[in-house]
């Protein structure tokens, strides 16, 4: 060290120990921003009543589809190439070794099984989310529990109609209230990005396990992987501090 | 041998960390998420590992920092002069020691900024026994800290490998020597000390470590 060295401050020190500081005042205030991400199984989603889902009329005044929210956009990501939708061949099965019958129904078909609402933020893995996202659809349970189940019926594996991407929950999972298969967000039927005609959502999971373009509900005894669980991915990927073994 | 040891992980945690954070869709190594993480973490407990023993008290980074951390006058009015581009400049650059003020400003960001990617990495890395708003939190200022980390590292990059006014110090970290030629020009205050006579022939000692 020289003696001009000497006869200077230890500024770098209070730089570096000031930008710390901004550091941890800035990690805290943005906690404080995601906060209501603190949330817990119980206020995950809320269902509510079917005559909420009404187009924001901002949106519709803008001309955009009501399902592309203007601050928080869905971002889309797809494995494979996005399936047409043919309403004269367009059936969602339910079968597998886990049912001693199947199930095969046209959207109409499925529209007239009982209709919940959920709203619900949705999460993406990667960090992004679109908050308050008002979905209608049928519950998972519902379209289970009408046909008979034996006792293989442990997992439900789901499929997406663009024959590449698969997820699975447990039939515990698949039974929650928040589990449903959807066709209408904000109002408006899913855009073609967004999986249309339908998809799972279960907003206690990230989004890689809504899948989209449903197609198939396979009950069956053992647990398939999914697409991005074989790549590193959690199976139970929940939004919040799941117990284990739940 | 330590700051080769460092640049090695930094790429290895720029490459494996995009790999973890890039969409699927510009991501073309989103099939092997385990082995991208296993690599981040491996890495940066290299890093940590190779940082540790570095800089504790009596290791050569420890001297160096001591010396990095001190900004006399001569710094500050050197980081003026800088900041008025070389033809509109009144007078020359006021002499530096072996570090310039621009050196120990960036090595004082870079060093809090390894700092915040391993103390909001340790919070994402344990992320599930967190409350989820403070990983979030720190997932975002991860991100955040690559984009001010990137443009330094680039910065100190292109001065040692493209810069011609600059390249000399490269000699300086392969072969812990630098021309005194280049020392007088750019480091004056440290060439004088170090060598008080004028013979062009003879080097000094460099920044080795």
């Amino acid at each position: 060290m020289d003696a001009d060295e000497l006869l200077g401050k230890p500024v770098g020190r209070r730089i570096f120990l000031g930008l710390l500081g901004v550091g941890a005042l800035g990690v805290a205030s943005s906690q404080f921003s995601f906060q209501n991400d603190n949330v817990t199984a119980d206020t995950v989603a809320q269902a509510v009543p079917l005559g909420s889902m009404t187009i924001d009329p901002r949106e519709a005044s803008e001309g955009q589809h009501p399902n592309i929210v203007t601050s928080e956009r869905f971002r889309y990501y797809s494995v494979g190439y996005m399936p047409d939708y043919d309403p004269r061949t367009w059936r969602l099965k339910v079968d597998g070794a886990g049912v001693n019958s199947t199930l095969s129904l046209t959207l109409d078909q499925l529209k007239s099984f009982p209709n919940v609402a959920l709203k619900a933020d949705f999460r993406c893995v990667t960090g992004w989310r679109v908050r308050d996202c008002l979905w209608r659809g049928v519950r998972v349970r519902d379209l289970v529990d009408s046909v008979r189940q034996n006792g293989n019926a442990k997992f439900l594996t789901f499929y997406s109609g663009d024959g590449v991407y698969t997820d699975s929950l447990s039939l515990a999972q698949a039974r929650s209230d928040h589990a449903m298969v959807a066709w209408e967000l904000n109002g408006a039927p899913l855009i073609r990005e967004q999986g249309y005609p339908l998809r799972l959502i279960y907003p206690d999971m990230y989004g890689y396990k809504n899948l989209k373009w449903l197609r198939r509900i396979e009950v069956k005894s053992n647990r398939d992987v999914g697409f991005w669980e074989q790549n590193g991915w959690d199976i139970d990927a929940y939004v919040y501090n799941a117990p284990s073994g739940s | 041998m330590v700051h080769w040891v460092i640049a090695a992980c930094f790429f290895a945690l720029l490459i494996s960390g995009l790999g973890l954070w890039l969409p699927p869709n510009m991501n073309p190594v989103i099939d092997h998420r385990e082995a991208v993480r296993t690599v981040h973490l491996d890495a940066s407990i290299v890093l940590i590992g190779v940082m540790i023993p570095a800089l504790s008290r009596g290791a050569p980074l420890n001297a160096l920092w001591h010396q990095v951390e001190m900004f006399t006058r001569e710094d500050w009015a050197w980081l003026r002069h800088i900041a008025v581009p070389s033809r509109w400049r009144s007078e020359p650059l006021p002499p530096q020691g072996r570090f310039n003020a621009g050196q120990k400003l960036n090595t004082v960001l870079t060093a809090a900024g390894m700092v915040g990617f391993i103390v909001t990495g340790a919070v994402i890395w344990q992320g599930e026994h967190l409350p989820p708003s403070l990983a979030a939190a720190a997932d975002q200022w991860h991100v955040w800290l690559m984009f001010l980390i990137v443009p330094l590292i680039a910065g100190h990059m292109v001065l040692a490998l493209l810069v011609p006014s600059t390249r000399p110090a490269m000699r300086g970290i392969l072969f812990g020597v630098v021309r005194l030629d280049f020392a007088r020009r750019r480091h004056a205050r440290w060439a004088d000390a170090v060598a008080p006579t004028t013979d062009s022939d003879s080097r000094t000692d460099g920044a080795a470590s």
